[in-house]
């Protein structure tokens, strides 16, 4: 008789969310490290251009096929804003680019569905940050039309739902409370378009002058 | 990693399309602190996008005819 094999022990759900999680950690940690890089630059266009693209990177990378991600303006048929956004999310499928060059684009409102402002802090003038994102909230997306399919016959017309508005920092204010305080009453002075706000999320890999994120607190 | 809150029934969740005057939506508050923001954040943007359709936007309009 055959000596039984040892049986294996059954993965555990949670193994999968500690490599996830130590995956996109390392990751956090990669785009500070090649912030902190990038901070001897003496040109500050430089710096911030450098700083966007490891970001925009990762997205690209990442994000399902049927989105692009890129930088440039984004304009409605009747408004152009004179804003460059650093990242934007815009539709890759169904939707054109007005303009489309190397290193920018321009994107009609209907395709965008995120925008991302990337600062280096740890100073975040949130006013600076909201002036285009006001600007994008003024703009209202035309009636489109959308053919069903022959199971569905006729046409669908409607409006693409207003991007998300985040601002991504690599450093960030000691007091993150006090800064949620100052988001959410810039947000309240300036709500735009159907009351949406011009920041929906803020994001800071580092807080102070630290220069390695801190471990979990909560 | 701050971002707002809304009561759905249930308990809290997420809210990504937070609004002026939404009497069941927190304020913007501290949602998670330390190494992990950017996980939850990221997962966030992915969630979003998933739900997100495209209107393609009639071109004759901005031709302007």
């Amino acid at each position: 008789m055959s000596p039984s094999k040892p049986k294996r022990k059954p993965r555990k759900a949670t193994a999968v969310a500690d490599r996830l999680k130590d995956q996109l950690r390392q990751q956090a940690e990669e785009l500070l490290a090649h912030s902190r890089k990038v901070s001897s630059m003496p040109h500050r266009g430089a710096r911030g251009v450098e700083r966007e693209s490891p970001l925009r990177g990762f997205l690209s990378d990442h994000v399902p096929r049927r989105f692009r991600v890129g930088t440039g303006c984004i304009v409605s048929a009747t408004m152009a804003p004179p804003h460059q956004h650093d990242i934007v999310i815009a539709d890759a499928h169904n939707c054109l680019t007005l303009l489309q060059e190397a290193n920018s684009s321009t994107f009609p409102i209907e395709a965008v569905h995120s925008v991302i402002s990337v600062k280096s802090g740890p100073a975040l003038t949130l006013n600076e940050v909201a002036e285009p994102f006001i600007g994008l909230r003024s703009l209202c997306p035309t009636m489109g039309c959308v053919r069903m399919s022959p199971a569905m016959p006729g046409n669908a017309s409607g409006r693409t739902s207003p991007a998300t508005h985040h601002l991504f920092a690599y450093r960030g204010p000691k007091d993150a409370d006090r800064l949620a305080t100052s988001v959410d009453d810039l947000n309240q002075r300036s709500a735009t378009h159907m009351g949406r706000y011009p920041i929906d999320q803020v994001v800071v890999l580092t807080s102070g002058k630290s220069t390695i994120p801190c471990r979990a607190a909560t | 990693m701050i971002s707002y809150h809304r009561s759905n029934g249930f308990g809290e969740s997420r809210h990504y399309y937070p609004t002026q005057g939404d009497a069941f939506q927190s304020a913007a508050r501290v949602a998670l602190r330390g190494d992990l923001a950017f996980a939850h954040w990221y997962a966030g943007l992915i969630n979003d996008l998933n739900g997100c359709l495209a209107i393609p936007p009639n071109l004759f309009e901005y031709l302007g005819m």
